[in-house]
This record gives C-alpha cells, sequence and structure tokens, in this order.
C-alpha cells in the first residue's frame, strides 16, 4: 500500500471512530428505524382507518421485543414512549369501532 | 378581668380541640362559650388593619399599618387580591422594598400618580405608612366615616349600604380590559343554608360576594363546589377563621353582627 | 380590654393548626415558583441537595411535548425516577444538559458526572439545589415583565406570549424525535361542553394536541374518556385528574375560572 493509500485509510477510521464515539446517545440503529416507522406519526392517529391503526399496533408489538434487548435507560425511555403511543393507536381503533357500531 | 379571659379562651380552645372533626352541632351551653370567645367591638378605625412588622423591624423601620377601610372605599377586594396578587393570609405575600419600587404589589398604585409614592421624596413620605403612632391614621378615619351609614359592629360603616347608596364607587380591576366571568343566571337566587333549626338558617348570597370577589376567591380552597360537601362547616369553625371566617371577623363585617346573616336571629352576643 | 385584642390572634392561630384540613386558605405559589418540580427519588441518599426543575426557565424554549412525550419525562413529581447515570449517558436532562448542546449561543451546562471539582460543584447546585436563590426569583421578575401578564399562575400568559412571537417553543429535536414526514391534515374537533349553571367549556383540541401531543392526554389522563359521555366532574379535576393534571400545575391554575368556562368562541 503506498502512502497516499494509508492516509486515505488513516482518516478514513478516524472519521470513523469519531462517528463512533459520537454516537453515543439516541443512536441510529435498526430497532430506533422501527420505532420511528411506527410512532413518527401518533399526532395524526385520528386520520387513520381502521386497518391501518391495527397494522400500527402490530408494528408496536414488534418494536417492543428489540427495545426489551436494549440497555437499561434506553428502555426506561423509549418502552415509555412506545406505550403511550401504541396505546394511543388503541384508544383511537376502539373509538372508531365503537363509532361504526350503531350505524 | 383578662386573666378570667385567658381562661375562658383556652378553655374554648380545649373544648374545641377535644370536639374534634365530627362535625355536629353544638349545643346551647357550648354555643354560649363560642359567644363569648368572639371579640367585642374595637376602635372602630382598628378594625380590618394589618400590621405588618417583620421586614419593617429588621430594617429599622416603623412597622407598615394597612388600613383596609381607606382602599376598599375605592377598589374592590378583587382587584387586590386577584389581580396584583396579595394574599388573603396576612404575611404569605412576602413584599420587599426591592419589589414595590419596581412597580409591584403597593407600588402598582402609590406611584405618585394614582396615590402617594413608595419613593423617598422631600418631604419624605415614608411615615405614611411606615407609622411610628396612629393618631394621623385615627383622625383621618374620623372624617372618612363621617358621611358613610352606620352600624354597630366591625368599622361602624355598612359597606354594602355605601355601595348600593353610591356613596363609594369601588373600582372593580386595575387593569382595566380584563374580561371576567359572565355572572350564571342560575346563581342569582340567594341560596338558603339550612341549619338545626329553622330560626337560625342562613341566607348566602352569591351575587353580592361576586361583586367584591371572585368564585376562585372561595373555590375550592375554602369551599369546594360539592353541594352540601363542605364538611365540618360549622359556626364554631367560622368563628375560628374558618369558612366565612376567613373574612368575616377580619376585614368584612365580624360575626358578632349575627343577623347579617341569620335574618330571624336577635344580635345577642352579651355586648 | 387590649389584651383581649392580642388574644385574638392567637386564637386564630391556634384554631388554624387545629384545623388546618378544611374552609382554610391555602398558600398560593409565588408566580417564580409556580411549575416548580422538585425531584428527589436517589439525590437526598447519594448526598445531593433535591434537584429542582423549574417550568417556566424550559417552556420559554420547549413543548410540553418534547420533554413529555420525546423525552419520556413522566407527568406526576418522581414518576420518571430519573438516575445520575441517565443524565450521564445523555438522556432526560443530559440530553440537552451535556455541555454540548447550544443554545442561544451559549453551551448549556452539563449534568451530573461522577468526579468532580470543588468549582464544577458550581454547576451541579445548579440543578441539585440548596435554597431558593434571589438572582433566580430575579430572573424570573425580569423575565416576566416582558411577557404578557395574566392573574394567576406564573403570571404570565403563556398562550398570548406564543401567538405575539415572544416565545418560540421547539418542537423537535434533532436524532431524539421522530422524524415527521407530510402531516395528514386533521380536523380540529373542538368541544363543547355543557356545564349546568355555569357558562360552558370550550376546549380546543388542537391547540392542545400541538402543545401536549395526543399521546400524552390519551389515555393515560383521560382513561376511557369518550366524546359526549363525559364521566369527569369539576370537583374531580379540583383533586388533580383530568384537566387537573396539567392545570394548577404547571399550566394556568383552575382557580382562572373564566378561561374554561367561557362563552367566547376562541377558535
Ligand atoms: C425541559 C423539559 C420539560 C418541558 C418543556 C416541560 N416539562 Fe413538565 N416536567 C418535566 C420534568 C423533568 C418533570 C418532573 C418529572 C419527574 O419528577 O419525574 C415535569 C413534571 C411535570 C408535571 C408534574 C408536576 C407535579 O407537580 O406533579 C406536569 C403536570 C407537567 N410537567 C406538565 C408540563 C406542561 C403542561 C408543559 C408544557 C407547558 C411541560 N410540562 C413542559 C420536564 C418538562
Ligand atoms: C430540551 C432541553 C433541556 C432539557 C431536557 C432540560 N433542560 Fe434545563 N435548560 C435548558 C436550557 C436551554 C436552559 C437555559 C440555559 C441557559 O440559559 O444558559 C436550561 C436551564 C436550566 C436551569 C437554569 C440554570 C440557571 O440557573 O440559569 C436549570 C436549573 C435546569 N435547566 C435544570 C434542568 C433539569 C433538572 C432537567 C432535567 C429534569 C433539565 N434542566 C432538562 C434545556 C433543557
Ligand atoms: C441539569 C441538571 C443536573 C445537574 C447540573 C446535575 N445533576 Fe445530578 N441529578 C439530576 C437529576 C434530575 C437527578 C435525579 C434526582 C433524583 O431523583 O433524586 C440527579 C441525580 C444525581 C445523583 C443521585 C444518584 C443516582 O444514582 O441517581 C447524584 C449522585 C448526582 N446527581 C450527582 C451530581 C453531581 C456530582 C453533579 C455535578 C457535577 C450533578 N449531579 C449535576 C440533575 C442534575
Ligand atoms: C389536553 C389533552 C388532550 C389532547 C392533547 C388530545 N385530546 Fe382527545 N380528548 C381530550 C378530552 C378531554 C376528550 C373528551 C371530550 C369530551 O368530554 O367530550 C377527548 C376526546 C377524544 C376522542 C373521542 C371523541 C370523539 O371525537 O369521538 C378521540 C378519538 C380523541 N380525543 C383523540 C385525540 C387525538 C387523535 C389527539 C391528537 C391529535 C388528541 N385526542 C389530543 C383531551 C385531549
Ligand atoms: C381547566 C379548565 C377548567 C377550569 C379552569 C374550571 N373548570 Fe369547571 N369544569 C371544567 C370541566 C371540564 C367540567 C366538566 C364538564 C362536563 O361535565 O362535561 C367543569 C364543570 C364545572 C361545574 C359543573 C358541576 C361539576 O362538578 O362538574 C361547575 C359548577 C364548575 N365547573 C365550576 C368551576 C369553578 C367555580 C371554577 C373556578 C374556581 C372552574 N369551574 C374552573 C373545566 C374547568
Ligand atoms: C397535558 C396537559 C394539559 C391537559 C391535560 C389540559 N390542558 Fe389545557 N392547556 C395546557 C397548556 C400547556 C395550555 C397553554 C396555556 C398555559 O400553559 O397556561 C393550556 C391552555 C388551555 C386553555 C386556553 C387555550 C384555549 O384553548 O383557549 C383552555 C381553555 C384549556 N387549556 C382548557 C383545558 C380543559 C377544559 C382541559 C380538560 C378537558 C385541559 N385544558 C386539559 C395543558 C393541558
Amino acid at each position: 500500500m503506498n502512502t497516499k493509500g494509508r492516509l486515505k485509510l488513516l482518516i478514513l477510521t478516524g472519521c470513523l471512530s469519531l462517528f463512533i464515539t459520537l454516537q453515543t446517545a439516541y443512536g441510529e440503529d435498526a430497532w430506533r428505524t422501527d420505532f420511528d416507522a411506527a410512532c413518527a406519526q401518533s399526532d395524526d392517529a385520528m386520520a387513520f382507518s381502521i386497518p391501518e391503526l391495527k397494522k400500527l399496533i402490530e408494528q408496536c408489538d414488534r418494536v417492543q421485543n428489540s427495545i426489551e434487548a436494549q440497555e437499561d435507560t434506553v428502555r426506561k425511555v423509549f418502552l415509555r414512549r412506545l406505550q403511550m403511543c401504541r396505546n394511543l393507536y388503541v384508544f383511537v381503533l376502539e373509538t372508531k369501532m365503537h363509532e361504526q357500531k350503531p350505524k | 378581668m383578662a386573666v378570667r379571659f385567658c381562661c375562658i379562651v383556652a378553655s374554648a380552645v380545649l373544648t374545641v380541640l377535644l370536639a374534634g372533626d365530627d362535625g355536629k352541632a353544638i349545643d346551647r351551653g357550648e354555643l354560649g362559650k363560642v359567644l363569648q370567645v368572639m371579640p367585642p367591638n374595637g376602635p372602630l378605625w382598628k378594625y380590618g388593619n394589618v400590621v405588618m412588622r417583620r421586614k419593617s423591624a429588621k430594617a429599622g423601620m416603623a412597622p407598615v399599618v394597612f388600613p383596609h377601610w381607606s382602599h376598599r372605599a375605592r377598589y374592590t377586594c378583587r382587584a387586590c387580591h386577584l389581580e396584583l396578587g396579595f394574599s388573603m393570609r396576612s404575611g404569605d405575600t412576602g413584599i420587599t422594598r426591592e419589589q414595590y419600587l419596581a412597580g409591584r404589589y403597593c407600588g402598582v398604585c402609590h406611584d405618585g400618580k394614582t396615590a402617594f409614592s413608595v419613593r423617598n421624596g422631600d418631604p419624605s413620605q415614608c411615615g405614611r405608612c411606615h407609622m411610628k403612632d396612629t393618631r394621623d391614621l385615627e383622625k383621618r378615619f374620623d372624617t372618612f366615616a363621617a358621611n358613610l351609614p352606620m352600624t354597630s359592629f366591625g368599622n361602624g360603616i355598612d359597606w354594602g349600604e355605601a355601595v348600593r347608596s353610591g356613596l363609594i364607587t369601588p373600582a372593580n380591576s386595575i387593569h382595566t380590559e380584563r374580561f371576567t366571568m359572565q355572572f350564571p343566571d342560575k346563581l342569582k337566587v340567594p341560596t338558603k343554608l339550612g341549619t338545626t333549626s329553622p330560626r337560625s338558617d342562613v341566607i348566602f348570597s352569591h351575587e353580592d360576594h361576586f361583586a367584591e370577589l371572585d368564585c376562585s376567591s372561595c373555590h375550592p380552597d375554602i369551599f369546594n363546589i360539592k353541594k352540601k360537601g363542605t364538611e365540618a362547616f360549622t359556626m364554631e369553625r367560622n368563628m375560628y377563621g374558618n369558612f366565612c371566617g376567613v373574612c368575616h371577623m377580619q376585614v368584612a363585617f365580624p360575626m358578632n353582627d349575627c343577623r347579617r346573616c341569620h335574618p330571624q336571629m336577635s344580635n345577642s352576643t352579651g355586648y | 380590654m387590649i389584651k383581649m385584642f392580642f388574644v385574638v390572634p392567637i386564637l386564630l392561630a391556634a384554631a388554624g393548626i387545629a384545623w388546618a384540613q378544611g374552609g382554610m386558605k391555602k398558600k398560593k405559589p409565588l408566580p417564580c415558583e409556580f411549575g416548580s418540580v422538585t425531584i428527589n427519588n436517589y439525590s437526598r441518599q447519594a448526598g445531593m441537595p433535591p434537584v429542582v426543575f423549574d417550568h417556566w426557565v424550559h417552556r420559554q424554549y420547549y413543548t410540553c411535548r418534547l420533554c413529555h412525550v420525546d423525552l419520556g419525562f413522566g407527568m406526576t413529581v418522581g414518576s420518571t425516577k430519573v438516575r445520575a447515570v441517565d443524565n450521564m449517558k445523555g438522556y432526560f436532562c443530559g440530553t440537552c444538559h451535556n455541555g454540548k448542546m447550544v443554545h442561544g449561543g451559549k453551551r448549556i451546562f452539563e449534568s451530573c458526572t461522577k468526579e468532580y471539582t470543588r468549582e464544577e460543584y458550581n454547576r451541579c447546585v445548579k440543578c441539585h439545589t440548596l435554597e431558593r436563590s434571589a438572582v433566580k426569583e430575579n430572573e424570573f421578575y425580569r423575565f416576566s415583565k416582558k411577557m404578557p401578564n395574566e392573574r394567576l399562575g406564573n403570571g404570565i400568559n403563556w398562550e398570548i406570549a406564543e401567538e405575539k412571537g415572544l416565545i418560540k417553543p421547539v418542537d423537535y429535536l434533532e436524532g431524539v424525535s421522530s422524524k415527521k414526514t407530510n402531516l395528514k391534515v386533521t380536523s380540529d374537533f373542538a368541544i363543547k361542553t355543557k356545564v349546568e349553571g355555569m357558562p360552558d367549556i370550550i376546549f380546543s383540541h388542537k391547540k392542545h394536541t400541538v402543545w401536549n401531543g395526543c399521546g400524552l392526554c390519551h389515555p393515560e389522563i383521560f382513561i376511557g374518556v369518550k366524546k359526549g359521555t363525559t364521566k369527569y366532574s369539576m370537583v374531580e379535576l379540583f383533586e388533580g385528574k383530568y384537566c387537573g393534571v396539567c392545570h394548577d400545575k404547571v399550566a394556568f391554575p383552575q382557580t382562572d375560572c373564566q378561561r374554561c368556562h367561557t362563552k367566547q368562541t376562541q377558535e
């Protein structure tokens, strides 16, 4: 390997390690992406249809398993966030089903 | 005389403490004792005056004497106790010189325009609040009260009548733009508060109180809003500064004026 | 006779102590103390003074939703069980108080660390408060002077402050909040509540959602509440349930009857 190549590699590893050390809290792991996918839209809960809501609730349950496997603090923060979002979907779902029934 | 009075007071306190929380009406004998505890009329100019001495004394100033009578002729209770945030318990507000100089509390009006200033001027006005003695205040009371309708209790002034006849017109707000809640129709009929015997039933007017105060002056701290849900609401407790006694006894007409609330009763407090 | 006058206040004081549970005026928090929360699950035991968190300092910069939904702070005092290590890892207070995040051109001071110097201890006691400081009180009054005036609570009308742009609370923190894609339009379902004997209540769902987010109220605070079948009463609110979870503690207090019981349309 020539010096230029070695320098490139050095910079690359340098950047990478810097990147890793900076990624302490709120990292971009796979479970985090899933969490965002399930809960980012919770403030629009009223706009979802019944099948959409059911799907979101299932998504939440799947994310729950991956969050359970994380370390203490992450579990504490994200299980609460997930609970809030899942319970809301359940609440809106129940309201919508209730509205449908009498008609 | 004083010794005997202290004995009565002590025994009354004991009775009261021992009577506990059952909230039942007291029998005549005990009521008699409570009535004796009730303070007699004092000097008329003195009723409702609040003396604030803690911070003044530390700073080497004479205590502040705040006369309610001169202020309530100009503003309703609401204006000061709600808008300006004066607590209804003396000492709670924690007024400091820095605050009133910055235009808060007393400084809202005592700015040299609406009323004499809190600032040290020439000639010094400090003595008008930090009173070394109250002779001047007494004199001012005599002129103040001269033309107002009489009663036998408290300040010796029938404040309600004074307002109704237009002799005084207290402002209900200092920041005039504030909107207050519309008074609910349902509350316009005076409420009858039943007691143990019909002769002592009480007529309570929401409307008369709303004229001076705000819902929140009483609800929910003093009276929760459950009908008949106010526990242990007895004359005894009133007398010791609870419920009606938060105001009546301190600033509003005192409770030895029985007939103002119990229209069928006679004013027999023994004085 | 003069002695009698002397005795009466003592008597009243004695009675006050005996009967503190009913019929008395409660002590109202000062405007600068309203919304102040003391967190003390672990501090005392670990030899640190309890933490005092002031809502007025924070709500001018951030929405309730950001902290109470995205950061996971609970809605009752002490419920979050924040540990020093959580802060050190960059969660809870440490999300912002990490010595790195910049706010108004300054770095926000760092939260808990294992080791500290005498000088750094001055930072600890900004949160682990030893006693009420006059400096903070004055800061509050300087701030509140610039804000629209209100009678109760902080003495500040936070809603108008926001409308006028005097404060611009942030609702999103990069990496912490979930990225919202295009918002579907949700219509406001303003709720008009008919109350017998009092002016009706107009409650804006839309405004509350912007401040708090749906998930904070449903279903946690409004357990099993469905439209039109309201099962809560004013007495329960005064006991700190439903609306009383926020109003009285952080949002304007429930003694401000006319702000809820209003027939004036508020959009
Ligand atoms: C900077 C973050 C932050 C913001 C912004 C914030 N809060 Fe809080 N809030 C907290 C923390 C931290 C606690 C204490 C939680 C604990 O003790 O576990 C708390 C506690 C509370 C409590 C409980 C208080 C008590 O005395 O029981 C209420 C109610 C509350 N917040 C409402 C609100 C409302 C309403 C808003 C928006 C106006 C808001 N919060 C904005 C962080 C925040
Ligand atoms: C969302 C970000 C955020 C969170 C979370 C947060 N703070 Fe703050 N905090 C701030 C900002 C911004 C300031 C203002 C800093 C400044 O003026 O330099 C501040 C200021 C303070 C101050 C005032 C310091 C002073 O004396 O001037 C205290 C105390 C404080 N925070 C405590 C806490 C505590 C305790 C928590 C956790 C329970 C917390 N904060 C969570 C952003 C945050
Ligand atoms: C931004 C605010 C903030 C600052 C600054 C801060 N802390 Fe904390 N600290 C907290 C909060 C919130 C808690 C949780 C309080 C509780 O529940 O008792 C806490 C808890 C602790 C605890 C309790 C132990 C445990 O296991 O949780 C210790 C010890 C501690 N902090 C040490 C420190 C030290 C030392 C410093 C200064 C270098 C410091 N903290 C600065 C907010 C802060
Ligand atoms: C401040 C708390 C609060 C927030 C934030 C909030 N709500 Fe509500 N919601 C209420 C209350 C209170 C009621 C019941 C009103 C009544 O008494 O009729 C209600 C009722 C409902 C209902 C049942 C009424 C109906 O229309 O059938 C649904 C569904 C609902 N909310 C969904 C949501 C959604 C979705 C959001 C976010 C966009 C949201 N809420 C935000 C307090 C809130
Ligand atoms: C945070 C908003 C809010 C404030 C502030 C508020 N109320 Fe209410 N009030 C309500 C709600 C919500 C209801 C229940 C409505 C329903 O039953 O549908 C209610 C109901 C009532 C009722 C009907 C009877 C009952 O118990 O439900 C009365 C009387 C009442 N309020 C009095 C007051 C008084 C007096 C004040 C001021 C000291 C006040 N309210 C302040 C929201 C509020
Ligand atoms: C999650 C906390 C929370 C709950 C629960 C809540 N509020 Fe609020 N509310 C707020 C905040 C924050 C504001 C902003 C003003 C402030 O902080 O003083 C506000 C403002 C308001 C306003 C003035 C704004 C407007 O719409 O004109 C009204 C009225 C109101 N709330 C009524 C209610 C009623 C009625 C309920 C119960 C059904 C309720 N709120 C429950 C947090 C809450």
